[in-house]
């Protein structure tokens, strides 16, 4: 969490002050530094979490529902923050709010995914039942991530959403007055993740400990001589 | 002095675009932070009661087996 006390504010220094706006998108451009790194963040977030239940269903190690439970809203947090902050940039930029193409739609997709999952988790009475549904859900799901990440190279003509600029096979072609900005609102919005991951999968061990914890009690208090008598 | 302030929040006209991006992303990261740490400070704390009792339990139990 440190690291994202000492990143954040760089970050939304340099995006909001230290960076020039762009010649064709104005101020807008920076609406980017906050869309960019939420929407990275959302594929890692699936793709983690897709990973977790994979362990989780194969090897069966409980710590992994927990880390996959953990993080699927925090990569709902981010998920939504990009489609909020698209639409935005995407108003004053394309004209529009949103346009049902293949990026937009399956990151909209995407974030039904993670609310499906969160939902199917705790629709069970059987905490290990639900943790298996949702698991099956989450890794069924994963097949989005490609497709999000290559829906623009591959439908150019047919979507509004610009291209890779960062993660390009020839080398980014982003000025380093904007690249600067983005990558320290990437570290920001990494090193929260991580952080607000470990506090989540923290208290959830926590209130296995508790349910368990209270079920000892109760027997005891059974077992107890008063109570025989 | 004010006027620059004026100019930049106005942001060249994209202002109404601008901050509530900022906002949205702002308001979403702070309270996903604020619910997790509270749920894990209440969790928390409700551990340790229980155990306190149960600490005492058992040890009441111990004395009236030694009497």
């Amino acid at each position: 969490m440190a690291i994202c006390l000492v990143s954040f504010p760089i970050g939304l220094y340099l995006a909001l002050v230290g960076s020039p706006p762009d010649y064709e998108q104005r101020e807008t451009v920076r609406i980017m530094y906050i869309h960019v790194p939420a929407a990275w963040l959302a594929l890692f977030s699936y793709t983690s979490m897709a990973c977790a239940c994979a362990i989780a269903v194969i090897w069966r190690h409980p710590l992994a529902d927990v880390a996959a439970r953990s993080i699927a809203p925090v990569g709902a947090s981010f998920t939504f923050i990009c489609l909020v902050t698209g639409a935005l940039w995407g108003q004053p930029t394309w004209g529009t709010w949103w346009v049902w193409d293949a990026r937009l739609t399956s990151v909209l997709i995407l974030f039904f995914l993670f609310v499906g999952y969160i939902v199917l988790f705790d629709s069970f009475d059987d905490p290990t039942k639900g943790a298996r549904a949702a698991g099956i859900l989450a890794m069924v799901g994963i097949v989005f991530v490609p497709i999000i990440k290559f829906s623009v190279d591959l439908l150019e003509l047919r979507t509004l959403h610009q291209g890779a600029s960062v993660s390009k096979l020839s080398g980014p072609s982003i000025h380093s007055t904007m690249m600067w900005p983005l990558m320290a609102m990437t570290i920001a919005y990494t090193a929260y993740f991580v952080g607000v991951v470990l506090i989540r999968m923290r208290s959830t061990i926590i209130a296995a400990r508790l349910r368990s914890h209270r079920v000892m009690l109760a027997q005891q208090v059974a077992q107890s001589p008063r109570n025989r008598e | 002095m004010l006027y620059e302030l004026s100019e930049y929040l106005a942001m060249g006209g994209d202002a109404r675009f601008i901050w509530p991006a900022y906002a949205v992303a702002l308001i979403v990261l702070a309270g996903m932070l604020m619910m997790s740490v509270s749920s894990y400070r209440s969790t928390r704390s409700k551990l340790g009661a229980l155990e306190k009792v149960a600490r005492r339990q058992s040890s009441d139990q111990n004395t009236g087996v030694n009497q």
